[in-house]
């Protein structure tokens, strides 16, 4: 055990560092589910390609460094250090990307993962139904096989909602019933369509905040590639587990998020600390521990994967400690800032631009998507505890 | 950059293990509790394992290992309920007495004696009686004390497998002076918090295995008690805890042994992290148990008594958040990401 970092892994992020200080845009950009806030996030993904961050870890010749976990860390710490914008590109670069990099073929690897990087391709996810939410395993939306002049397509017909990202989007990844006569996680197919095709109809929902951050998706017999299909017909549900587990475990959730915000709340403390009651105090404190705690068990298990070792149930734990403690930490700052907490970004004396208010209402979606602290607690207790099933 | 344990850490811990798990099962437990006695009577074995001599250097005749290493002894010590002193002696009081008194240290690591300690964060000294020596953390002295010479005062505590003695420290031997005495005494702090907090990380994960087995074996409306969510969503919560307590725990461990400036803060985390994990681990132990958890005939009551007392000692939580308090308000410790680690270079 040696908690210290090399001297490649200093320079690594000094170069980081310094590419971000000369990159970063001065003044926060739009909210990324505006029209205008998406195509600036998108310049944003565009501008980091140029420098060859897009994605740090993936292979060169599909966009990356060949960077290794512990860099890719370092390069998130540097990434929220430096106040750079949210990545609209997340459900691609952070699900969809490694995903395809197990499951897909070289020729789709080669196809959707430069252009993912890039930011010059956005993707959505379409998991959810409007009866299949936690209970994934009732998906209904089908896709039926057909041949027209010699090619093998896809009719993609039904309904997803709570779509990341959909509104703006290019492309959309999900999970199919392929198998009309098959039950639950059987006879389902991972996806990949287009969000402008022909047949599909995307309706915006509008969020807490007022934005349009997800959607529904209309598919009428949307004629889609048999290509497009990610790994074997059948492998849906076991490959969109594996996305599950990309997106509970490592990638998700950086670290480096949670202790900015930490940082910022021991800040406003101390503005306010004459007057605040002492009970926040430790509020604060046990904020800074835990997001500490969360970093900690980052580099632990980011050891133990660069060891050869998996990333099992357990990432049920990460999310349900880093949601958790995102809401904890935006409630202590909501507490603090008492009469002005309701006040938005456009009012004069808003705190912070109002950004505490916005990032309260977005830590209460935390421990809902990507599957639901309920349905982590259950995978705990199940896998991990090996208690009996209901 | 790397968070794992060395393959010799490993074979140790899980020779350690294997050991513990057979010698110090439940029903021996029981039997000891039963006849007033809190003597496992195993000291020279763990002496021939060379686990006292842990982290005596090879030339006083121990093994030589490390802070991280011993962490990992400590949380089996703590699995098992173990009531041998050995955190308090083989983690505490021999690695210091290898810089003070080598002979002795080669004698601790030999089993020809044994040598506890008290200090003000741990002012109970537990299972005197067979101890030769007391090494003495006190204001202004830090001495070694014979065991009868000790003055000793019964105490009586609620775990039933510790057997406190306070000490009068008067007559003690002069071990060190001046500024090296504020030196010993927070190097002995830190171990024993570090230690006791590796400790804790063992009783939560036993007693999360205790309640699993519980709830599949208990039935009620006819079916296991564990395929109820409420049952299984306590028992995530507390598995959740030691997840996240056990980095902080390993990371201090490493601060320690390569002299991190932020050892004080790291091992405040861990204290305070495994307590909280541990003491929400016995709430919700007693509570998946139902009325047999609160009876003196099941052996959880063992683990939570334990848990009880090691949150207490080598520093309370006040005492380590008020560590974490000065850092953050008073000492402008670097904050936010990128803060975390720090380079080989320094």
């Amino acid at each position: 055990m040696h908690l210290r970092y090399t001297p490649e892994q200093d320079r690594f992020r000094q170069e980081v560092r310094q590419w971000l200080a000369e990159h970063v845009p001065a003044e926060p950009l739009p909210s990324l589910d505006t029209p205008e806030g998406f195509e600036l996030h998108r310049n944003w993904e565009r501008t980091l390609k140029s420098g060859d961050w897009g994605m740090v870890t993936w292979p060169i010749e599909y966009g990356g460094r060949g960077c290794d976990l512990i860099e890719w860390l370092i390069f998130e710490e540097e990434y929220y250090r430096a106040g750079a914008p949210l990545r609209v590109s997340q459900n691609g670069i952070f699900l969809l990307g490694p995903t395809l990099m197990e499951f897909g073929s070289d020729e789709q690897k080669s196809r959707f993962l430069p252009p993912m990087a890039a930011g010059d391709e956005i993707w959505a996810q379409a998991w959810s139904e409007p009866n299949a939410g936690s209970d994934m395993a009732a998906i209904r939306a089908k896709a039926t096989r057909v041949t027209e002049d010699a090619e093998d397509y896809y009719l993609l017909e039904g309904q997803k909602i709570w779509s990341s990202r959909a509104v703006f989007a290019d492309w959309g990844f999900g999970i199919f019933r392929t198998d009309p006569e098959s039950k639950r996680h059987r006879g389902l197919s991972f996806v990949l369509f287009p969000l402008d095709a022909d047949g599909v109809t995307i309706r915006p929902i509008r969020q807490l905040d007022g934005d349009a951050g997800f959607a529904e998706i209309f598919f009428d017999n949307a004629k889609i590639p048999v290509a497009n299909r990610l790994g074997d017909e059948g492998q849906g549900w076991h490959i969109a587990m594996a996305t599950a587990g990309f997106e509970r475990g490592l990638m998700l959730r950086s670290p480096a998020r949670f202790q900015k915000t930490a940082e910022r709340l021991i800040e406003l403390y101390k503005q306010n600390a004459e007057r605040v009651a002492p009970s926040v105090r430790e509020q604060v404190l046990k904020a800074y521990l835990d997001a500490e705690a969360y970093c900690l068990n980052t580099y632990y298990t980011a050891s133990r994967l660069m060891a050869g070792g998996k990333i099992g149930s357990e990432a049920s734990c990460n999310k349900i400690f880093w949601s958790e403690l995102d809401r904890e930490m935006h409630r202590t700052a909501m507490s603090i800032i008492g009469a002005r907490a309701e006040l938005t970004e456009h009012a004069s004396d808003a705190v912070d631009d109002g950004r505490w208010l916005d990032g309260y209402m977005f830590s209460l979606a935390g421990p809902i998507y990507a599957g639901t602290n309920e349905i982590q607690r259950n995978i705990i207790a199940e896998r991990c505890l090996g208690l009996p099933r209901a | 950059m790397d968070f794992n344990y060395s393959q010799d850490e490993i074979d140790l811990r899980d020779g350690a293990r294997e050991y513990l798990r057979g010698r110090c099962t439940r029903e021996v437990l029981r039997k000891l509790v039963e006849n007033e006695s809190t003597d496992l009577d195993s000291w020279s074995e763990l002496v021939e394992m060379g686990l006292v001599g842990f982290l005596v250097p090879e030339s006083a005749g121990g093994l030589g290992m490390s802070d991280t290493g011993f962490v990992l002894l400590a949380e089996e010590a703590g699995y098992v309920a173990m009531p041998e002193p050995l955190i308090d002696v083989a983690g505490v009081a021999a690695p210091l007495l290898a810089g003070l008194d080598a002979e002795l240290a080669a004698h601790v690591a030999g089993g020809e004696a044994r040598v506890v300690t008290a200090h003000p964060l741990n002012p109970y000294v537990n299972q005197l009686e067979p101890s030769d020596h007391i090494l003495v953390f006190a204001d202004n002295a830090a001495g070694l004390l014979d065991a009868a010479d000790a003055g000793a005062e019964d105490v009586a505590g609620i775990d039933p497998l510790r057997r406190l003695s306070k000490v009068c420290v008067s007559d003690a031997t002069t071990l060190a002076t001046g500024a090296e005495i504020g030196v010993l005494a927070k190097r002995a702090a830190l171990r024993g918090a570090l230690f006791t907090a590796a400790e804790l990380l063992g009783l939560t994960a036993a007693m999360i295995d205790m309640s699993k087995n519980y709830v599949i074996e208990r039935k009620q409306f006819g079916v296991a008690i564990g395929t109820f969510q409420a049952v299984k969503h306590h028992l995530s919560t507390v598995f959740t805890k030691l997840e996240f307590a056990r980095p902080t725990v390993y990371r201090a461990a490493a601060s320690l042994s390569d002299d991190n400036e932020h050892v004080a803060l790291h091992v405040a985390h861990a204290k305070i992290a495994a307590s909280d994990a541990a003491i929400s681990a016995a709430e919700v132990a007693i509570q998946v148990h139902g009325g047999i958890g609160y009876t003196f005939e099941a052996d959880l009551h063992l683990f939570m008594k334990r848990v009880w007392a090691l949150t207490g000692i080598w520093g309370d939580r006040n005492y380590h958040m008020n560590v974490v308090d000065r850092m953050i308000f008073d000492q402008q410790l670097q904050l936010g990401p990128a803060a975390t680690f720090q380079s080989a270079s320094g």
